[in-house]
């Protein structure tokens, strides 16, 4: 009866244990690249902002604000945090920004850019990047997540949070339209 | 119709990928960045004594310093001795004095006469021989 009380006790610890900050800090590292790069395409390429959004996030982990419960993989959770740290920053600063580049930069340079906040591309890569920017959100997130990410549909819809039904008809969609985009491009996506 | 191709796109976006994580920054705990450490409840409770009594002593420094006594109206100025350093202010011209002679700038110097006739006035006798 002993051993069956400890090896219960064994499986609760195992199902609630949370997370040390170490493990934590670990399993963040090994991410940090897909992490970074996901971060970008969240913040339509600029690298200020996906830094930003990136240490948000891992500060949002690691005081213990967003919790990893594994209903799905570290990663495809991660995806999620910085995606919703990234929409939470733009709800919060689109306002301002706007004011600010209608009031200073809109009357210089409309849909001004700053060049340092950029990475630089390959040719090909930069008619990739630019596409992307033409497509809708949805379809540019879904086609994102699984041709860059190589997640599963199902996966790309648990970190929008949208249904599978909706990922697959974004991801179709999405896919059509960057085709399209691309069909003059040197590189070309069409058989 | 164009039919995308699924091989060609995966590929674009893996060259994509590769360039973009060569641009990633190395990877930093944002815990270590944090250089000032937090105040603890307790030291932040002396914090908060210590900037109260520092608000209350510059107060009480403020109320009892002393106020200074004004004596400059004690002396009275003595006119001076020696007029001579007086005259030779007076007397001497500056070299744009010449711009201050506008036309008729005498007007400014001079009184002009109504024919005024000032009224008689009987002054009394001197009666202080009398007190």
């Amino acid at each position: 009866m002993a051993a069956t009380q400890i090896d219960t006790l064994a499986s609760a610890d195992r199902e609630h244990r949370t997370m040390s900050r170490g493990e934590i800090e670990q399993l963040l590292e090994k991410h940090h690249q897909d992490g970074f790069t996901w971060a970008l395409a969240c913040c339509r390429r600029n690298r200020d902002f996906a830094q930003d959004i990136l240490q948000m996030s891992y500060l949002k982990i690691l005081d213990g604000s967003a919790r990893f419960d594994a209903r799905s993989s570290f990663r495809t959770w991660l995806f999620g945090v910085i995606r919703r740290t990234a929409l939470q920053r733009t709800r919060k600063y689109s306002v301002r920004e706007r004011v600010l580049k209608a009031l200073f930069i809109g009357r210089i340079e409309p849909n001004h850019q700053c060049p340092y906040t950029m990475l630089e591309y390959s040719r090909n890569s930069e008619e990739l990047v630019q596409a992307l920017l033409k497509l809708s959100t949805q379809q540019g997130t879904v086609l994102q997540l699984v041709f860059y990410h190589d997640m599963t549909i199902e996966e790309a819809a648990l970190v929008m949070e949208i249904s599978i039904g909706s990922a697959r008809t974004h991801y179709a969609r999405g896919k059509k339209n960057l085709a399209s985009i691309l069909k003059g491009s040197k590189h070309e996506y069409t058989q | 119709m164009n039919i995308p191709n699924d091989d060609k796109i995966t590929s674009g976006f893996h060259r994509l990928r590769e360039e973009e994580r060569q641009a990633a920054p190395p990877y930093r705990s944002p815990l270590e960045t944090v250089s000032e450490p937090r105040l603890q409840p307790g030291n932040w409770w002396r914090a908060r004594f210590a900037l109260a009594a520092s608000v209350i002593l510059i107060a009480v420094i403020i109320v009892l310093k002393p106020v200074p006594t004004d004596h400059s109206g004690d002396s009275v100025a003595q006119p001076p001795d020696d007029f001579s350093e007086l005259e030779s202010m007076l007397a001497h011209e500056m070299p744009t004095d010449f711009l201050l002679d506008t036309p008729w700038y005498q007007l400014a110097d001079t009184t002009p006469d109504f024919n005024y006739i000032f009224p008689s006035y009987e002054y009394p006798e001197d009666q202080t021989h009398e007190l």
